[in-house]
């Protein structure tokens, strides 16, 4: 679900960590046990691997220590902010094969969703994952692609583009405000918009996860007590 | 990227008419994100995923480390993680020379 998917979907050329979108079931935690057994993977931060927090939205940290994969990040995550549970994302997901292996990747509007979060870093990803699949599927796209880059362009000159070419759904403009500002066809206008639109979402980010860094927070105390003792 | 420019030649940064009404002209992925950009938007997902693959070719054989650099705005940072190891090269490789900026 992170940067390897990314680069399928056009946004990114390369990345070396493995982000990992995974059902928190007590078969399938033990298969992925099993799995980065495999890979001598440890947990490397806190919280620990268990169930219990990844449900309540935290990340296993792991590094391998294979060989073959010496030093590889692997993050397991089982829930994101703003993002639908496991269930839907596993009906939407894209499922590519690689040399014979199959890789199931998160479906592009749900990655889109995951990677809307306080970070510098994910902004210019979100804006360029948008504008590959537009620019792939302009000429004949489905209404479910529209609505998609009706809800989540942030390229200014698009977002012109598409309104000149598309009804704007009433639904939508409730559901982005910032549609409203396509009659005008301004740039300028859009941008400031689209900046504003990105920071209220930051600030979401951010304040969603206060209380879960509190919860780290706490547990690094710990680990450190734990350690001295 | 000079992986890609060999394989997808640079098009010409004509306006393409949108196919439905032949007037308005549609804007060029190279007026938005640049040559480079626009060559990566135009390979297929696979194509995308095969060149990553070279890419990491590449990054082995320069003596890139697998282990990611502090992401210190995620709110999973944790300055304890950090790997020691040098992320910008293999043991062996050393800077024989340095550019002044």
């Amino acid at each position: 679900m992170g940067g390897q998917a990314c680069v399928f979907y056009g946004a990114a050329e390369f990345s070396r960590d493995t982000d990992l979108a995974i059902l928190a079931s007590a078969e399938n935690l033990a298969r992925l046990k099993k799995s980065l057994k495999d890979l001598k993977a440890e947990v490397i931060a806190v919280p620990p691997f268990e169930a219990k927090y990844l449900r309540k939205g935290h990340a296993i940290h792991f590094r391998c220590n294979h060989v073959e994969a010496r030093g590889m990040r692997v993050d397991v995550m089982t829930q994101m902010r703003g993002v639908s549970p496991f269930s839907r994302l596993w009906a939407r997901r894209t499922t590519i094969e690689v040399d014979g292996s199959k890789i199931e990747l998160m479906g592009l509007p749900d990655l889109v969703q995951a990677k809307k979060t306080q970070r510098d870093k994910d902004w210019p990803m979100v804006r360029r994952l948008v504008e590959v699949s537009y620019f792939a599927n302009r000429e004949t796209p489905s209404k479910d692609q529209v609505r998609f880059w009706f809800l989540e362009l942030r390229t200014p000159q698009l977002l012109i583009e598409l309104a000149v070419r598309y009804q704007i759904p009433a639904q939508l403009l409730r559901q982005r405000p910032l549609l409203k500002a396509l009659q005008t066809k301004e740039e300028s206008i859009l941008t400031k918009l689209l900046t504003e639109e990105e920071q209220s979402v930051r600030d979401a980010d951010r304040q969603y996860w206060m209380p879960l860094k509190k919860e780290l927070e706490i547990l690094r105390h710990a680990r450190v007590s734990q350690r001295k003792q | 990227m000079a992986l890609r420019s060999n394989s997808s030649p640079p098009r010409p940064r004509l306006r393409i008419a949108c196919r439905e009404c032949k007037l308005c002209l549609m804007i060029t992925p190279e007026e938005i994100v640049g040559e480079e950009w626009a060559a990566w938007y135009r390979l297929t997902p696979l194509e995308r995923w095969r060149e990553s693959e070279k890419l990491w070719q590449v990054y082995f054989y320069l003596g890139g480390s697998l282990d990611t650099q502090p992401d210190t705005q995620s709110p999973f940072f944790d300055p304890g993680t950090s790997s020691a190891g040098a992320a910008y090269g293999r043991p062996g490789m050393r800077i024989l020379r340095r550019s002044r900026v």
